[in-house]
């Protein structure tokens, strides 16, 4: 059963009950007050019946002059008052000693042990008698009864009045109630329906909307709209879609770029393996291959198999980066830097190129290897970017709570679109010069992760023509726990 | 002898494919852009382009949907190993999808067939007096008919199509009898035998030690 069906059916039930009692219960005491008035109203014509009685036999003892009337002439005046009555609206009988004396106009049997057994004690203007509602068929009585002391002798009187009529009425009043609470419930049932569908509304929508999340739509977000439950269920929901896209979204950022960088991967290695594959297969199946040719020929298998040897140590560089915890120890930037220089300003040399570096006893807390790897990529960058002549510096000042050194090149540089790829692993902004380079695509993807572990900042300034400068700006403290994020 | 073009940006790959086709007499073009290569095929009139798929600037895909209209046959060369780019590359209209690396004489093979298909390859071969006709499935030595069995033709015409390339026995027989096949090696060198004998080929299609088979050139 739907929600909306209950609340229908509870609502609609309730306003049904409490109409029906309430009119019930005003029919009821409508029904009680005419009943009671009825009643005082026998009782007043029954006591002035009787009163009636009494003054007609005063005036016969008085005309006759005796004290006592003689016999039967008390019951000839209760006969006469009998047929006085009959040409009226009520009715009466007068009994003596069981035995009915005179009546008139009685349309039940008044003296019947049932009906004597059920009146009930009524007093009035110091006279007791005793009154009864009786059922006759589908006509109702009410019957009154009093004793007349005449003459020493006990008579009963009874009067009766019939009051079917507001039996009637009682009876139609209740089927006019009935309708219109017929008609209440169908007008009741159409306004609840309408009213309560209105008000849960905003429950379909929310729900279909978390049925379209749920089945993969996380970038939907509800209307956030309708009573105040409503809106704080469709803010949460919108709270919980979110987060949701924002998981997936990272999840599948993670997943697609272990994808790009296997795909990459594969193309890197395959593509020296091609050559080496081929040109091998061709030094073997050729009948006759000149001396030309063979040198060619295995040239280029072993210019490719140094390719290969670079992507390796490469990789290898990249997984134990990956994977090693930093070794922290305080370095001497000045001491490094000489130990870089040392190593490797004889091989820029070689290419006409200039090794500078510039500090004043700045002190750097990293791992001593990961770093010396890092200045070495940036280096090596740096003069494959450099002519002949030109000059890379190494430098390093001291920033805010932060030590920031910063490797410089004076050549090709490179565009915006470069830079933000820069790091990506395999990104080469030109690849035939890359290759004529010995270069993986690696190197600043390593460094990226070395300073991602380190908690440093890596940042690239550079414009084409004009140059790179790559500064890292590492913390005074190292980071408690390495970063153990996803790298690529 | 037709001409092929070359579409590959790795400078050693494409040397490696144009020595391989030239030692079969092809004549080849090579073209490291993408944009570049759809000019010339465009213009040109090559018998089968070599593509590559990873290209700067424009894509081996991207490449193929833009000289379509043009109909000249298109062997896929890939790194990738994707299924579903082998799929979208035959789709988009390529004849043969060839993954890197590659053998050369499987990519030999693979472009004899589609040249075949399209007709610009040889419909005749030569060799020291023998003539095999391709269509008609009709080997002649001198003028006179030499009559061969259908997997002795395909050995022939296999020899014949990479004269002074040295075979080996597996490449023969994934090229005759398919890579399924799991028969021994031992039928290769029955076929080569009966070949030898029936065309009289003693002292050139010869038997190199370690290695397989090489019908050679004078």
């Amino acid at each position: 059963m739907k929600l909306w069906h209950k609340v229908f059916l509870c609502t609609l039930a309730l306003a049904v009950l409490s109409v029906f009692c309430t009119s019930q219960l005003l029919i009821q005491q409508e029904f009680s007050r005419t009943v009671s008035a009825e009643t005082d109203r026998s009782l007043t014509e029954h006591s002035f019946f009787s009163a009636g009685i009494f003054s007609k036999l005063n005036y016969r003892k008085a005309g006759s002059g005796q004290p006592f009337l003689g016999d039967g002439e008390a019951e000839s005046i209760l006969v006469q008052a009998a047929a006085d009555q009959a040409g009226g609206k009520g009715g009466m009988a007068v009994y003596r000693d069981g035995v009915r004396i005179a009546s008139a106009n009685t349309p039940i049997e008044l003296r019947s042990g049932s009906l004597l057994e059920s009146m009930e004690q009524k007093t009035l203007n110091g006279e007791e008698c005793r009154t009864v509602i009786e059922k006759d068929g589908d006509r109702y009585h009410i019957v009154t009864a009093s004793l007349l002391p005449i003459e020493g002798e006990e008579y009963e009187l009874f009067t009766v009045r019939e009051l079917t009529g507001i039996y009637r009425a009682r009876e139609q009043e209740t089927r006019y109630a009935q309708g219109f609470l017929l008609l209440f419930s169908l007008v009741m049932a159409a306004v609840l329906s309408l009213v309560i569908r209105r008000l849960l509304s905003p429950l379909g929508r929310v729900n279909r909307g978390i049925g379209q999340i749920a089945r993969g739509e996380y970038g939907l977000r509800l209307q956030e709209s309708g009573s105040r439950e409503f809106r704080e269920l469709s803010q949460n929901v919108n709270t919980m879609a979110r987060s949701v896209e924002e998981n997936v979204e990272r999840i599948q950022g993670i997943a697609d770029s272990r994808k790009q960088f296997i795909d990459n991967l594969a193309h890197e290695m395959k593509t020296p393996l091609t050559s080496i594959l081929g040109f091998a297969d061709l030094l073997r199946i050729k009948r006759t291959v000149s001396d030309k040719q063979r040198r060619e020929y295995s040239g280029v298998v072993v210019e490719e198999a140094k390719r290969l040897q670079t992507l390796s140590g490469k990789l290898m560089e990249l997984a134990v980066a990956n994977h090693a915890k930093p070794d922290y120890a305080e370095l001497d930037v000045d001491l490094l830097f000489r130990e870089m220089g040392l190593t490797m300003a004889p091989l820029l040399a070689r290419r006409g190129i200039r090794l500078l570096w510039e500090s004043s006893g700045e002190k750097l807390t990293a791992d001593r290897e990961l770093v010396k790897s890092l200045l070495y990529n940036l280096v090596d960058n740096a003069a494959k970017a450099s002519k002949e002549g030109e000059e890379v510096l190494l430098s390093c000042v001291k920033g805010e709570g932060t030590v920031i050194l910063s490797v410089s090149d004076w050549g090709i540089g490179m565009d915006e679109k470069t830079v933000r790829r820069a790091t990506e692993a395999f990104y080469m902004a030109d690849k035939s010069r890359s290759r004529k380079n010995g270069g993986a695509g690696l190197g600043l993807a390593l460094c990226a992760r070395i300073a991602e572990m380190h908690g440093a900042q890596l940042r690239i300034k550079s414009a084409p023509g004009q140059g790179t400068t790559v500064f890292l700006a590492f913390p005074e403290t190292p980071p408690a726990e390495p970063e153990g994020g996803e790298s690529t | 002898m037709a001409e092929i073009l070359i579409v590959e940006d790795d400078e050693n790959i494409a040397r490696m494919i144009e020595a391989t086709l030239s030692m079969v007499g092809y004549r080849c073009d090579g073209c490291a852009d993408g944009s570049e290569a759809v000019r010339r095929i465009l213009e040109g009139s090559y018998d089968l382009i070599l593509l590559d798929v990873m290209l700067p600037g424009m894509d081996g895909f991207e490449i193929l949907t833009k000289i379509k209209n043009k109909g000249t046959p298109v062997i896929f060369l890939t790194a990738l190993q994707d299924v579903g780019d082998k799929v979208k590359g035959l789709r988009l209209g390529a004849e043969d999808y060839i993954v890197k690396p590659f053998e050369a004489v499987e990519l030999l093979a693979r472009i004899e067939v589609v040249l075949r298909r399209t007709n610009a390859g040889r419909q005749q071969l030569a060799y020291d007096g023998i003539l095999v006709d391709l269509q008609k499935h009709v080997v002649t030595k001198n003028g006179e008919r030499v009559p061969l069995t259908p997997k002795e033709f395909d050995v022939l015409v296999f020899f014949m199509q990479n004269v002074d390339i040295a075979i080996t026995r597996e490449r023969l027989m994934a090229a005759i009898w398919g890579y399924e096949f799991e028969g021994e090696s031992r039928t290769v060198d029955i076929h080569v035998q009966q070949v030898r004998r029936k065309l009289n080929l003693k002292g050139k299609l010869v038997t190199i030690p370690k290695l397989g088979y090489c019908l050679e050139s004078r």
